[in-house]
C-alpha cells in the first residue's frame, strides 16, 4: 500500500484548475454518471467547451479504468474520455449517496448517463424524479435501441435490449460494409458507434441549452447509438428505397468505396496509400497528374456513372501509375501538385509526431497525478473568440469529494469524515485501483448487488 | 413547391450554407432537422453529388439525403452580382457554414473577414479534411484521406491483410455533427456576449479525437496498434462471426457469458478448456481457436437462428449485421422516426435517415421536408430575405445571375 501512496503525486493533484473555465460554456455544470466510452467522450466535449463536468462513479470505478495502455495504475482508456473532469465516487446502493447525487442535481445544468435504461430509474435518479427537482435540467441519456419508460420521447420494440458498439454496428448496416464482399464483414477499428453518438448528443444537448433560454425549460434527450449510425449512412437508405425490393443490397467493396470512383486504398511501390475522387472536377486533375489529360474526356470514364461501369479499367490505371512510385511520390504528385485528396495512410505512432496536428493544438501535454505527462486529444471545434482548452488531467477515483461536497453542499470536514466511515463515498488516492474495487463490489454485492 | 415544417429546439436561426459532398451539408441537414431554417446556396453546376448515382427521375439519392429539409437557392457565382446577392443573404443570417475546397470561399469573396464586416455578429463555420490552418490546410482532401491521416485506415481490417477503408464516410458524419456542435457553441456564446466568432473544424482533427484508445497507445506507451478483424484482443468472443446466410455480431465481456455460449453452441467442454477459458485467452486466440470454431459451427445455421440462440437463450448481447434494404423495413427505427418517407418533386416517395439522431421531448426534432431542385426557392428567397421585387429578380433570370432547374423530367 505504501508503494502506490508514493506513486501518487500529490503536488498534481493540489494543482488549481482555471476556474471559471475557458470557453463558451464556462458557467454551466455538468453531472456526468457516464461509463466506459459514449458519454464520457460527450462530457469530455462539454468540458473541452468550458462546462463544469463532476464525473460520479459507482464506488468499484468505471469500468474503463482497467483497459489499456496502463501506467502505474492509471489507465489511457480512461484518461481519453475522461481528462478535465472533477471526480465524485460513491456507493449507489447507498441512500445517502444517491441524496448526495439529488442535491448536487438540484444545481446542475446537464445530467449525462449511460446506463442500461431503467438502472437510473432503479435508483432513484430517471428523469422523472430529476425533474421534479429541477425542472430545468437537460437529462441526456444514450443507450443502444432507445429509452422505454414513461417519459421516454420515442420507445421502440427494440429498446429493453442490451447493445454494446460491435451490435450497434451490426444493427446500423455498418459493418455490412466493412470488408471484402467475398469474406464475412468485420468490425470498424473502433468503437465508432459510441464516439459518434457521443458527438450527436452534444449537438442535443447544445440545442435544448438554447432552447431553454428562450423557455426556462429543461428536457429529456434520448439518444440511440443504433440511430446516429443509421443517420450516419451516407445515401444507403435513400438508394434502397428507390431500387426494388429484391435487388440486389448494397454490399461492401474491400478496398474501394462502392459508390463513387477511384476512391479507396491503392498500393504503391511501398506500402498503401489512399485516393479519393469523387468528382469530374478532381477526376480531372487526376488524369493530368498522372499525365493522361484525355482519360477525362473519355466517354468510358468522363462522368462518376461511367467510371463505376468501368470501374476495373480506370482503378487498374491509376494502380499501375501508383505501383511505379512510392507514396511519397504518389502524394506529392497528387495531393502537393494536383490537388487530388489524396494521402499517406498514418499509424497512431506516426500521426501523434506530425507537425500538422501539433500547430492545430491536438495533441496536448497532460499531467496525470500517477502516471505523469504524456500527450492526449485536443480541441477539436476551433473558435476563435471564445476557444475551448483541455481543463486538466482525468480524476483518480473519487479526487475530487472533499473539494465538490464542501464547495456546492456546504459539507464539513467532519461530515465527509464520516461519509467516508460508512462507505458512502470512497477514493483510492492511497490505493490501488484493483484493491478498492474489490472491496467496493463486495460491499455492492452485500446491499443487493449493482449493474 | 413543398413548405418545409419546422419544429425543434432551433427554429428562428437562419443558416446560410455554401457547401456540397458531404460533412458541411450533413451539418446544415442536422441544423434543419433541429429547426433551424437552411438555405443552401449552389453554383450554376450544382452540388456535385447532385451527379451521383442512383437516381430516381433525375434526383440523385445522395443529394437528397444530404440536402433534404433545406431551401435552395442557385447562382452564376461566376458573376460578381451573384457573389453580392450571396452576400446581402449572408448579412440576414445568423450562421454561416462552409466546406468548400482551400482558397474557394476567398475566391468567392465569402470569407469570415468580408462577411464579418456586413454581419459582425455572424457565427461564421467551416469544415475541411485539414481544418484551415497548418501545414496541410492549403491541401484538399476528404473523407478518405482524413480517416487514413488519423489513423483509422491503417487498423481496419485484418491482421494479415491490407489496411481497408471504412465502408461508409463515417468521418464526413462526425466530422459534420462536430462542426453543428462547435457552431452551435458559439451561437450560445452569441447569445451571451453578442460576439460572433469563426468556427475552424477538421475532419482529420476528429478523426484522432475519436480514438478510443488508440492515440494513448502512441503517447503512452509508445505503441503502434495493428489491425484485429474488429475483434476484441482482450476479451471474447467480441466481433463478427459468419453464417450460412449473413453475419452477426456478439460480445462476450466476461467468463460467465461464454460459458453460457459454449454451452448453447453444444461445446460445453470448452468453457474450462485450456486456450478457451479466460477472456485474454480467447481474445489472445482469436484467429486460431475462436474464429475457426464459430466460422465451423455457423456454416449451416441461419443468421437469424443464431442470433436468437445466442441472445435469448444463452443472454449474450448479440445482433444480426443487417443490410440497409431490412433498416429501410424496420419497425423499430419506423418509430423512432430515424427512417422516414419523404415526397421529392421528381422522385416521389423515398425513405431518408434522420440527419440529427437525438429524440428530444420539447420540442421534438424532425425532418422538415424534401432536398430541393436546383434554384427551386430562388424567388422566395431573395423576396423574403431581401426584398427583392418580382421585377429585378426576373432581370436576374434573365442575365443569367439567377440559375434554376425546375424542368418536369430531367434525363439521367
Amino acid at each position: 500500500m505504501s508503494e502506490t501512496t508514493k506513486n501518487t503525486n500529490r503536488k498534481i493533484l493540489e494543482k488549481k484548475r482555471i476556474f471559471p473555465p475557458r470557453g463558451p460554456l464556462g458557467g454551466f455544470r455538468v453531472l456526468d454518471f457516464s461509463q466506459v466510452l459514449a458519454s464520457p467522450y460527450l462530457g469530455t466535449m462539454l468540458s473541452d467547451m468550458g462546462a463544469e463536468v463532476i464525473k460520479v462513479e459507482a464506488s468499484y470505478g468505471d469500468s474503463s479504468r482497467g483497459y489499456g495502455p496502463l501506467k502505474e495504475g492509471e489507465a489511457g482508456y480512461y484518461i481519453t474520455q475522461n481528462r478535465g473532469k472533477y471526480g465524485l465516487c460513491m456507493d449507489l446502493t447507498n441512500p445517502k449517496a444517491i441524496e448526495i447525487c439529488k442535491e448536487l442535481a438540484k444545481i446542475s445544468d446537464i445530467l449525462l448517463e449511460n446506463w442500461r435504461p431503467g438502472i437510473m430509474n432503479k435508483r432513484g435518479l430517471g428523469y422523472d424524479a430529476i425533474r421534479e427537482i429541477n425542472p430545468g435540467i437537460i437529462y441526456a441519456s444514450v443507450s443502444g435501441f432507445g429509452n422505454f419508460d414513461r417519459y421516454a420521447p420515442a420507445p421502440g420494440p427494440y429498446s429493453p435490449r442490451l447493445a454494446y458498439d460491435v451490435i450497434a454496428q451490426a444493427e446500423s448496416g455498418h459493418q455490412w460494409m466493412n470488408g471484402f464482399p467475398d469474406l464475412a464483414p468485420h468490425g470498424l477499428d473502433v468503437s465508432w458507434s459510441d464516439l459518434n453518438t457521443g458527438t450527436h448528443e452534444a449537438v442535443a444537448i447544445i440545442a435544448a441549452l438554447i432552447q431553454r433560454m428562450k423557455t426556462g425549460r429543461g428536457q429529456w434527450i434520448d439518444i440511440a447509438l443504433t440511430d446516429t449510425m443509421i443517420a450516419s449512412n451516407e445515401n444507403l437508405i435513400c438508394m434502397v428505397s428507390m431500387t426494388a425490393d429484391d435487388a440486389p443490397a448494397p454490399c461492401r467493396n474491400g478496398l474501394r468505396r462502392l459508390s463513387v470512383s477511384p476512391y479507396g486504398v491503392f498500393k504503391a511501390k511501398d506500402d498503401y496509400l489512399v485516393i479519393g475522387v469523387d468528382n469530374d472536377k478532381r477526376f480531372a486533375r487526376l488524369c493530368e497528374a498522372m499525365g493522361k489529360s484525355e482519360l477525362a474526356r473519355d466517354p468510358k470514364f468522363d462522368t462518376n456513372d461511367h467510371r463505376l461501369q468501368n470501374r476495373a479499367k480506370i482503378e487498374g490505371i491509376v494502380e499501375k501509375w501508383c505501383s511505379e512510385r512510392t507514396v511519397e511520390q504518389c502524394v506529392r504528385t497528387l495531393r502537393d501538385e494536383h490537388a487530388v485528396p489524396a494521402g499517406p495512410i498514418l499509424t497512431n505512432t506516426e500521426y501523434v509526431k506530425h507537425p500538422h496536428y501539433h500547430a492545430r493544438n491536438m495533441l496536448v501535454p497532460i499531467e496525470q497525478p500517477r502516471a505523469g505527462t504524456f500527450e492526449i486529444n485536443g480541441v477539436v471545434s476551433k473558435l476563435s473568440r471564445s476557444p475551448g482548452m483541455v481543463q486538466g488531467a482525468a480524476p483518480l477515483m473519487g479526487e475530487h469529494n472533499r473539494y465538490i461536497l464542501k464547495k456546492y453542499l456546504g459539507y464539513s470536514d467532519k461530515a465527509i469524515d464520516k461519509l467516508y466511515d460508512e462507505l458512502v463515498i470512497v477514493d483510492n488516492l492511497d490505493l490501488e485501483y484493483a484493491y478498492n474495487v474489490d472491496v467496493a463490489r463486495a460491499k455492492a454485492k452485500e446491499r443487493g448487488g449493482e449493474q | 413547391m413543398m413548405k418545409l415544417l419546422a419544429q425543434g429546439p432551433l427554429v428562428g436561426i437562419r443558416v446560410l450554407e455554401v457547401c456540397e459532398g458531404q460533412a458541411g451539408p450533413y451539418c446544415g441537414a442536422i441544423l434543419s432537422d433541429l429547426g433551424a431554417e437552411v438555405i443552401k446556396v449552389e453554383s450554376r453546376e450544382g452540388d456535385y453529388t447532385r451527379k451521383l448515382g442512383p437516381f430516381k427521375n433525375g434526383e440523385s439519392a445522395y443529394f437528397i439525403s444530404y440536402n433534404r429539409g433545406k431551401r435552395g437557392i442557385a447562382l452564376d457565382l461566376g458573376q460578381k452580382k451573384a457573389r453580392e446577392i450571396v452576400k446581402e443573404l449572408a448579412a440576414k443570417c445568423d450562421i454561416f457554414i462552409e466546406n468548400l475546397e482551400p482558397g474557394e470561399i476567398e475566391s468567392l469573396g465569402l470569407d469570415y473577414k468580408s462577411l464579418k464586416e456586413l454581419n459582425p455578429s455572424i457565427v461564421y463555420g467551416s469544415v475541411s479534411c485539414y481544418g484551415r490552418m497548418g501545414s496541410l490546410s492549403k491541401y484538399t482532401g476528404n473523407d478518405i484521406v482524413a480517416e487514413a491521416m488519423g489513423g483509422h485506415t491503417a487498423v481496419n481490417g485484418w491482421p494479415d491483410g491490407p489496411p481497408e477503408p471504412l465502408g461508409i464516410a463515417l468521418s464526413e458524419h462526425c466530422g459534420g455533427a462536430e462542426l453543428a456542435w462547435g457552431i452551435l457553441c458559439a451561437y450560445l456564446h452569441k447569445i451571451l456576449s453578442g460576439h460572433g466568432q469563426y468556427v475552424d473544424v477538421s475532419v482529420s482533427d476528429k478523426n484522432i479525437s475519436v480514438t478510443e484508445n488508440v492515440l494513448a497507445f502512441a503517447t503512452m506507451a509508445n505503441i503502434t496498434r495493428q489491425r484485429t478483424g474488429g475483434h476484441h484482443t482482450v476479451v471474447g468472443p467480441y466481433g463478427v462471426f459468419q453464417a450460412c446466410d449473413g453475419a452477426y455480431a456478439m460480445g462476450c465481456g466476461t467468463n460467465e457469458m461464454w460459458g453460457r455460449i459454449a454451452r448453447a453452441i453444444g461445446k460445453p467442454e470448452l468453457q474450462e478448456a485450456e486456450g478457451w477459458a479466460t477472456n485474454l485467452d480467447r481474445g489472445q486466440n482469436r484467429i486460431t481457436h475462436m474464429i475457426l470454431l464459430l466460422t465451423e459451427w455457423g456454416k449451416d445455421k441461419k443468421r437469424d437462428d443464431i442470433v436468437r440462440l445466442i441472445s435469448d437463450e444463452a443472454f449474450v448481447p448479440c445482433g444480426p449485421s443487417v443490410t440497409h434494404k431490412e433498416i429501410q423495413q424496420n419497425a423499430h427505427y419506423r418509430l423512432r422516426q430515424t427512417v422516414i418517407d419523404i415526397e421529392q418533386p421528381r422522385a416521389g416517395k423515398v425513405s431518408v435517415a434522420s440527419a440529427f439522431a437525438g429524440k428530444m421531448t420539447d420540442p421534438r426534432p424532425a425532418v422538415q421536408g424534401p432536398a430541393p431542385l436546383l434554384g427551386e426557392h430562388n424567388e422566395e428567397i431573395l423576396a423574403e430575405i431581401i426584398g427583392l421585387s418580382g421585377q429585378q429578380i426576373a432581370e436576374l433570370c434573365k442575365t443569367g445571375i439567377l440559375v434554376q432547374d425546375l424542368a418536369p423530367e430531367q434525363p439521367v
